[in-house]
């Protein structure tokens, strides 16, 4: 590669690859350049000589098992667990979509939150006067153990009642709404 | 050769999923051409070339679910090669420093077992001047040379290979056949 020749390169690519598309041009080139005709001799000798002594003896069938057995015994990456996922995927979406629809219809058909609103007068008199009333009952079961005086009946009506009224309104709330 | 491809596609999609026989005979169609691509690059040294052989098909296992066919198959085993020799070189080279062992320059040539005793001289003996010529070179123009030179890949096999442009491939590879030349063409003449 002392000399220099426009067609010196193309001359080592046409060696090394063996296709080129101007493959006649660089050829007849070579015929008439006594540079790129050297460089196209010692090149190509040097290559063959570099492929023939880089060249190993082929696999012996010792090796070639060698090499085999060894790839086989390879503990190979499990996929096991990641592909069970991926079969039972679809199978855990749907049963989360199954287990949202239940969840959801529980919730409709656990009714209404009980309103203060939807209370008739009575009872919400009987709320508005919760505190007095226990105090109250209180007073009137300490004044029946004074005296031993049986309950008046008009108290009696009103704590019966309450007592109906609060349970009834423990059953509706379940348990939202603690007297 | 049509029919070829094709049978090779249908071993790929049955390796791919998972057909142990599949793999098998791919690695079996390909572990000759890694083998002699291997102990190129590991400088004619038969036994670190079986290693990488292995490691490369090793990794290929693994690997081959990732493996979307825009290359071919020999083209992504050589990158895969290419990848584990530059791996193992790196290690090498830490382990090298670490010792601070100087590797002798024929390296290598201890497993390099020839039938005949005087063929086998001859050529340990061009082994070695090959080996000595390679030392001028940089470790990018030693890599393509000996894809390209010694294996005899195409330049855009080389470009695909390693990830780079054609046009670096032959820079680099004109670059090294001149040092290459320089050093061995009176050797390859009188050879020759």
């Amino acid at each position: 590669m002392g000399e220099k020749c426009a067609y010196l390169e193309k001359v080592i690519l046409l060696i090394l690859e063996e296709d080129l598309r101007d493959m006649e041009d660089v050829l007849n080139h070579i015929k008439i350049c006594p540079v790129c005709s050297r460089e196209k001799k010692v090149l190509s000798s040097l290559i063959s000589k570099l492929r023939e002594h880089s060249e190993p003896q082929p696999l012996t069938l010792s090796e070639f098992t060698h090499i085999t057995s060894l790839i086989k015994t390879h503990p190979k990456k499990s996929k096991r667990s990641v592909q069970n996922f991926s079969i039972f995927k679809p199978i855990l979406a749907f049963a989360i979509v199954i287990l949202l629809l239940l969840g959801t219809l529980l919730l409709m058909n656990r009714g209404p939150k009980p309103s203060l609103v939807n209370l008739t007068p009575e009872d919400k008199e009987v709320i508005e006067k919760l505190d007095l009333l226990r105090e109250l009952n209180t007073l009137e079961k300490l004044v029946n153990i004074a005296h031993q005086v049986p309950e008046k009946r008009s108290q009696r009506t009103i704590l019966r009642r309450f007592t109906v009224f609060r349970s009834n309104f423990e059953y509706k709330g379940r348990n939202n709404f603690h007297v | 050769m049509k029919g070829n491809i094709k049978s090779e596609e249908i071993l790929i999609d049955l390796a791919q999923k998972g057909d142990d026989e599949a793999k098998a005979e791919l690695i079996k169609k390909y572990q000759n051409l890694i083998f002699r691509a291997a102990y190129r690059l590991c400088d004619f040294d038969r036994e670190a070339a079986m290693d990488l052989t292995q490691e490369t098909f090793l990794k290929f296992l693994t690997e081959l679910e990732n493996f979307q066919k825009r290359a071919s198959l020999s083209t992504w085993l050589y990158r895969i090669m290419v990848r584990e020799f530059l791996k193992e070189r790196r290690k090498a080279n830490l382990f090298r420093k670490f010792v601070k062992k100087i590797r002798a320059t024929d390296g290598g040539f201890h497993n390099a077992l020839e039938p005949s005793q005087l063929g086998a001289l001859l050529h340990k003996e061009a082994q070695h001047k090959i080996l000595k010529a390679m030392e001028k070179l940089s470790d990018k123009q030693k890599l393509i040379v000996k894809l390209k030179v010694f294996q005899g890949l195409k330049i855009k096999e080389i470009a695909e290979i390693l990830g780079i442009k054609e046009g670096t491939v032959k820079v680099h590879l004109f670059r090294g056949l001149k040092l290459l030349r320089n050093q061995l063409s009176d050797w390859a003449e009188e050879n020759g």
